[in-house]
């Protein structure tokens, strides 16, 4: 037994017994069309002016990013490279308001980055691609994971790497020309992945595939002192992986959401402040009109209401297992999952 | 206890889910002794994980349903910027019985070009094993309206008989081509598994 997951499993014997999850079963409203390559992780962009037409950005590790709209059609293909994870932030560039897009980049181990336009075309930043890798850091191999993260000292790109390396960059903008600089690195024992920032919370949470949970402060200036969330095994993760993680916060209630890979679910935490969130609820996502969500990879979420078929907001999940061997994306409504949550 | 009753259910997965996996026209009465030639077939007889396997495509070319029958190899770091043979797999997609199932049997050993072929290797747990010795992990995938079939299952006992891979080396000594056929017998706890295969090989992947 490693040292962290010792210490994650230290940190569970002491955690004092909570009340098992509520289990959920909802339905997908909307998937997208199936890839013949490997979808991973999805990223939501809402649409300022029409919030019924954002799209869901997703990661296929074997091809490229993609776009589609709300009923799941596609309507864009970006052959960029074997992306693994995508994360978005609201950039201004070159004096205008733009999405910046970023992902990580597997052939050649690169964080590369796309503009949205207010408009919803998509296009590459320049520069595109940024080693991911830092000689101030030894020992990165394999980048794996991607997030973006914001706070009142810019934005940030996070990746991390398989052999357990956490990089966390600013990104700066000098007349429409991204550039990186590093500002805080750690590592956790094993294999990472999933990661997100709660940019109003200040945390960073980034899932260790084989362990479990940790949240650090986002801040570049804080230590990265960890502080776990959940261990595996556990009521909302009780087998690995944990892989995609993101923020559903309507005002009211704030949910860390967590793809528990390993039981098909999706894992739902109360986030309150600096409290050690507790785990709520199982969300399965069964048979309906749609086929149920299998072996989850990613996820996205967001609390923007998106038109009519999303009014409470959006759960999105890479699902595995579709029809014509193709992997994709099933889109749940919000509104289904509150139904079972406690107010 | 919820948690409690997630588990037990976990546990119980095979027991309720749609579990064997049945070819139509199977003409074999019983598990083939011997690797059944150099045509691209496959042949899975036994269990795996408790769940029935009875699949004839002894003629991939007439096989009903198969929607890509394909084998990689997989090659990692050797001494000197050479590259190592160290794995290949054996995977399958098709729809049976109205179920799409993807099918996939891994073998490594720490360099199958060290082997003179036939040979035989004894299975395993240890990864990438020097000598004659190989282990097996047979990942089953899929779905039906009631459940969901996700295993990864090795700790195989046994012997694969790797009788023919072939091929042509690029410069770095990577082989992209060919065949690469072979037989097995093992045993996994109740498990019992006989297999034979030639699967055209599509690609290969550097594990660096």
């Amino acid at each position: 037994m490693n040292s962290t997951i010792k210490a994650l499993a230290l940190c569970l014997l002491a955690t004092p017994v909570i009340a098992d999850p509520l289990a959920l079963k909802v339905t997908a409203v909307a998937e997208t069309e199936g890839t013949s390559g490997d979808a991973d992780d999805p990223a939501i962009w809402v649409n300022p002016a029409d919030p019924a037409k954002s799209l869901i950005l997703g990661a296929d590790k074997e091809a490229g990013l993609f776009a589609y709209d709300l009923t799941g059609k596609q309507v864009a293909f970006l052959p960029d490279g074997r992306l693994n994870n995508v994360d978005l932030r609201p950039f201004t560039l070159g004096g205008r308001a733009v999405t910046l897009v970023g992902s990580s980049r597997r052939d050649d181990g690169a964080m590369v980055f796309h503009v949205i336009e207010p408009d919803g075309t998509i296009r590459q930043a320049t520069p595109f691609a940024h080693p991911a890798a830092s000689a101030e850091v030894p020992g990165t191999t394999h980048i794996y994971g991607f997030a973006m993260a914001q706070d009142a000292g810019g934005t940030y790109a996070l990746v991390n790497f398989k052999s357990g390396h956490v990089l966390q960059y600013r990104i700066t903008e000098n007349d429409g020309q991204l550039a990186l600089t590093l500002v805080r690195h750690w590592k956790v024992a094993t294999q990472p992945e999933g990661m997100f920032a709660d940019d109003a919370g200040g945390h960073i949470y980034v899932g260790e595939e084989d362990a479990g949970i940790w949240r650090y402060p986002l801040s570049p200036d804080a230590a990265p002192e960890p502080f776990v969330v959940d261990a595996i095994p556990s009521a909302c993760l009780p087998r690995d992986d944990v892989e995609g993680l993101a923020l559903h916060d309507d005002g009211r209630a704030r949910w860390l959401v967590a793809s528990a890979q390993g039981v098909d679910r999706a894992a739902l935490y109360r986030l309150r402040g600096e409290d050690k969130p507790d785990c709520v609820a199982m969300v399965e996502v069964a048979e309906g009109v749609f086929d149920r969500v299998t072996e989850t990879d990613g996820l996205d979420a967001t609390a923007t209401p998106l038109g009519p078929a999303f009014p409470q907001g959006l759960l999105v999940m890479m699902d595995d297992q579709n029809a014509g061997f193709t992997t994709g994306f099933k889109l749940m409504n919000w509104a289904d999952i509150a139904a079972g949550l406690p107010k | 206890m919820r948690h409690l009753t997630l588990a037990l259910s976990l546990l119980a997965a095979p027991a309720f889910a749609a579990d064997a996996t049945v070819t139509p026209g199977n003409t074999l009465t019983a598990p083939p002794a011997e690797w059944l030639g150099e045509v691209p077939h496959l042949v899975v007889m036994g269990t795996i994980n408790g769940r029935a396997f009875d699949l004839q495509m002894t003629d991939m070319a007439s096989a009903a349903g198969v929607a890509e029958f394909a084998g990689k190899r997989e090659y990692l770091p050797g001494e000197g910027g050479t590259w190592r043979y160290g794995d290949f797999e054996v995977a399958l997609k098709a729809t049976i019985d109205g179920v799409e199932k993807a099918l996939e049997f891994e073998f490594e050993n720490h360099d199958f070009t060290a082997h003179s072929l036939p040979a035989s290797f004894a299975l395993q747990d240890k990864e990438f094993p020097e000598g004659l010795l190989s282990n097996l992990e047979a990942q089953l995938e899929w779905e039906t309206a009631e459940a969901t079939v996700n295993d990864e299952i090795a700790g195989w006992t046994g012997t694969l008989t790797l009788t023919t891979d072939s091929g042509t080396r690029d410069e770095k000594g990577l082989v992209p081509d060919g065949m690469i056929g072979g037989f097995v017998t093992a045993t996994r706890g109740g498990d019992t598994l006989v297999m034979s295969f030639t699967v055209p090989v599509a690609e290969y992947e550097l594990d660096d």
